[in-house]
């Protein structure tokens, strides 16, 4: 579960990197920290998601997907997690 | 009759997660033997019986789960997203079951007991060889045949599930010398005639409806006529709510359909969300969705005001009027959102396997502009606006 949650926030900090739009450096920031107030469109958030899918191999359940899912790189990193430890594979012929 | 021995579920939000649950369990695992063999959905059905659902139109009292239209709608819509020839199969049934209940005499009240109890499936029986597709013309005449019964013969043009059902309500002319458009509806139940397929069902959609032409003969009771004369239940609750619930099954394809393009069009964008310039939307995407939500609107429109007009007001040319719309206007909807679902899946949306096809979907939902011609539609509304044109 370690090297899961390693893993997990390595992504969530470099697809911010790449699609956040943050004000701040995603690589300095702290996991609690309010992502919207640091910058994070909802539209960035739709780019965040879909990178983190793709460079973890994992598909979100529609359930978690609601504004507090982006809130902070904890929860993007509980969720991303969540997913790598329950085994939800993106759709084969998606 | 006996009680029915396990619990009825009557709540809707309950019905609905198990709907859901049984139809990606069992509905959509089966749809495409079921689509490529032209074989009736038996397990789907199978499934339906156990969740009481086709006894949905009945009053609980009954033994029915007491669905008003608009709910009968939604669970259409649920059933039909993971098989559109189940979802339609299920909505027939619950239509003349609507009309046993709302027209029948006692000998209707106490088969209705029946088939909450035995979860029976009921056909339709209105077209015919020598009137066509016109419902309100019959050919086939009710004859005294001594004893209390009534004799008569029909050649159908399309009985869907005709082989499989357990009863049918059948249009006739009141007797051998009414006129066609003098018809009445009687119940015969599958011991009681002989049903002998004069043809096959081969065709490019809803394939596991199993509609072939038949002929029927039978010898049936006379207090199995329904007391209200044809035209009356057509006007009041076949036309309206076969409308209503032909529209809620389009509407479970054209999502089923949708929730294909939205898996493409997300899959797409995450490939893209790795590379250079990030993921980007797919304006088509959004296109097919305003149309499945006008679609929508239109069907829970049409629900609402179908269940809320009282029994007394449901069979003016007004209400014709709008059920005959939405059922126009749901056809072409539908159709569209599957057309445009094909797009934005592309290569995969074509193909007849894989997650992301909609090759079945397109070709049931090609059904919908000719279960009542489209055309012949048109032609009826653009007389009786004129009749209705104060209101309209």
């Amino acid at each position: 579960m370690t090297d899961i949650n390693a893993r997990a926030t390595q992504a969530v900090r470099g697809v911010l990197a790449a699609h956040g739009t943050l004000h701040a450096d995603p690589w300095r920031i702290g996991t609690g920290d309010d992502l919207y107030a640091a910058g994070l469109t909802s539209m960035g958030s739709v780019h965040v998601l879909l990178a983190l899918e793709d460079a973890l191999g994992i598909e979100f359940p529609d359930r978690v997907l609601d504004r507090a899912l982006f809130s902070s790189i904890e929860s993007l990193t509980r969720a991303a997690a969540a997913c790598l430890h329950a085994g939800h594979p993106l759709p084969v012929s998606a | 009759m006996t009680a029915v021995a396990a619990p009825v579920e009557t709540d809707e939000a309950v019905l609905l997660e198990r709907i859901a649950d049984a139809g990606s369990r069992v509905l959509a695992p089966h749809a495409e033997s079921v689509d490529k063999r032209g074989r009736f959905p038996t397990e789907g059905v199978d499934e339906l019986r156990r969740l009481r659902l086709m006894g949905a139109a009945a009053p609980v009292q009954a033994g029915g789960l007491g669905l008003d239209p608009a709910a009968l709608a939604r669970v259409g819509t649920a059933i039909a997203r993971h098989c559109g020839a189940t979802g339609m199969i299920w909505a027939m049934s619950q239509l003349q079951l609507a009309c046993l209940v709302g027209f029948g005499g006692p000998a209707h009240d106490r088969y209705v007991t029946d088939v909450c109890a035995s979860q029976h499936l009921i056909a339709s029986v209105t077209s015919e060889v020598s009137t066509g597709g016109n419902m309100r013309r019959s050919d086939a005449a009710a004859v005294p045949d001594g004893d209390g019964a009534i004799a008569f013969r029909k050649d159908a043009t399309t009985v869907s599930y005709g082989a499989q059902a357990d009863s049918l309500l059948v249009t006739l002319r009141r007797s051998d010398t009414a006129e066609p458009t003098d018809q009445v509806l009687l119940l015969a139940r599958r011991d009681q005639i002989t049903l002998t397929p004069t043809g096959t069902w081969d065709t490019l959609g809803m394939r596991g409806t199993c509609s072939p032409p038949f002929q029927l003969t039978g010898r049936v009771p006379t207090d199995q006529l329904l007391p209200v004369p044809f035209g009356d239940i057509a006007a009041a609750c076949m036309v309206p709510l076969s409308h209503l619930l032909w529209a809620a099954v389009w509407l479970g394809i054209a999502e089923d359909a949708f929730r294909r393009a939205t898996a493409a069009a997300t899959g797409r964008a995450r490939r893209a969300a790795g590379r250079a310039g990030g993921p980007v939307g797919d304006p088509r995407l959004a296109q097919v969705h305003t149309d499945l939500q006008t679609l929508r609107c239109v069907v829970a429109g049409f629900g609402d005001r179908y269940t809320h007009t009282d029994p007394a007001g449901r069979s003016g040319p007004g209400m014709a009027v709008e059920a005959n719309t939405v059922k126009l206007a749901a056809s072409d909807l539908a159709l569209r959102v599957v057309l445009g679902a094909l797009d934005v899946c592309g290569i995969d949306g074509y193909r007849e396997t894989g997650e992301l096809s909609v090759a079945r979907q397109l070709r049931d939902i090609c059904s919908a502009r000719l279960m009542i011609s489209n055309h012949t539609l048109l032609t009826l509304n653009s007389e009786l606006l004129m009749l209705t044109r104060r209101q309209s």
